[in-house]
């Protein structure tokens, strides 16, 4: 799939899975990468902008195997923007599907 | 490609960003290794998996490096500056508005009130004469005549007056301005 079309809506994914719940690193790639084909280093520099702005933080947790692990939470700022981004992302995907099925107004 | 190796050639390409956020990032690339260590991959295998470490460097620089030095400067450049008026300003400021300013500011507002008298007197002798030709035939001409000619001196008079007011007023409001310019930007 065009790498263009992905990066857009990868913050998008992201938000989301972490509504679900704190997750680490290594969870969310393996949660996207299920879905989309990419590669597990691609949430890393977007998980650290999200955090460097302020939508989601960041805390350590002890893991039952390995060392503490650094786990991501939503921020009320995070909840905002995901709700935004869901919507436009609602918006452009309806516009794009009756544009490519010609359905006219 | 091992973990030793991805990491190095990581660090290698993240070189430009500052230490600690290498640090950062290094230190989250290698929990993502040892969660897949833990969930039984082998490091050849997350390696792959976290994709080309070129790339990856990429998106760490395209995301964060520039932006976030950009925001701090521009934050440093809006915040207005605010000085500490230093005494010398605090010196001119004072003794220009009790010596220079002051005094001129009510001389010109005796002008102006004289002006007013003036005018008021202009327009009281304009009325009189003009009464005055009522009842009085004989001074009939001169008294008209110069009725009018107060009436018309008084008009011009009040146009004065007005202008005058006008440009106090803006004079005023300037030097207020000037005051307060000088107190916080010094001389």
């Amino acid at each position: 799939m065009n790498n263009q079309f992905k990066k857009g809506v990868l913050d998008l994914c992201v938000l989301t899975i972490l509504s679900k719940g704190d997750s680490y690193g290594y969870d969310v790639a393996d949660t996207l990468s299920q879905k989309i084909q990419l590669s597990d280093g691609t949430v890393y520099p977007i998980l650290r902008k999200l955090a460097s702005d302020g939508y989601v933080s960041t805390y350590l947790k002890e893991s039952q195997n390995g060392p503490p692990r650094k786990y991501y939470h939503l921020t009320d700022e995070g909840k905002k923007l995901l709700v935004e981004e869901k919507n436009d992302w609602d918006t452009f995907t309806k516009a794009v599907k009756e544009i490519l099925e010609g359905i006219e107004e | 490609m091992n973990r030793v190796e991805y990491i190095n050639k990581l660090k290698s390409e993240l070189g430009s960003m500052a230490y600690n956020d290498v640090t950062e990032i290094i230190n989250d690339i290698e929990d993502h290794f040892a969660a897949g260590i833990a969930a039984g991959k082998s490091e050849e295998v997350i390696a792959e998996g976290l994709g080309n470490p070129v790339d990856l460097a990429k998106e760490y620089k395209d995301g964060m490096d520039l932006p976030k030095i950009l925001r701090k400067k521009v934050e440093v450049a809006s915040k207005p500056a605010v000085n500490q008026p230093t005494s010398g300003t605090v010196c001119f400021c004072i003794l220009m508005t009790v010596f220079v300013a002051i005094p001129t500011w009510f001389t010109l507002l005796a002008i102006i009130l004289g002006i007013f008298v003036i005018e008021l007197s202009l327009l009281a002798g304009a009325i009189g004469l003009l009464v005055a030709c009522w009842g009085n035939g004989a001074f009939l001409l001169p008294s008209l005549l110069g009725g009018i000619t107060l009436a018309l001196l008084s008009v011009t008079g009040y146009a004065i007056l007005y202008f005058a007011i006008k440009y106090f007023m803006i004079a005023t409001k300037a030097y207020i301005r000037f005051i307060k310019h000088t107190w916080h930007n010094g001389l």
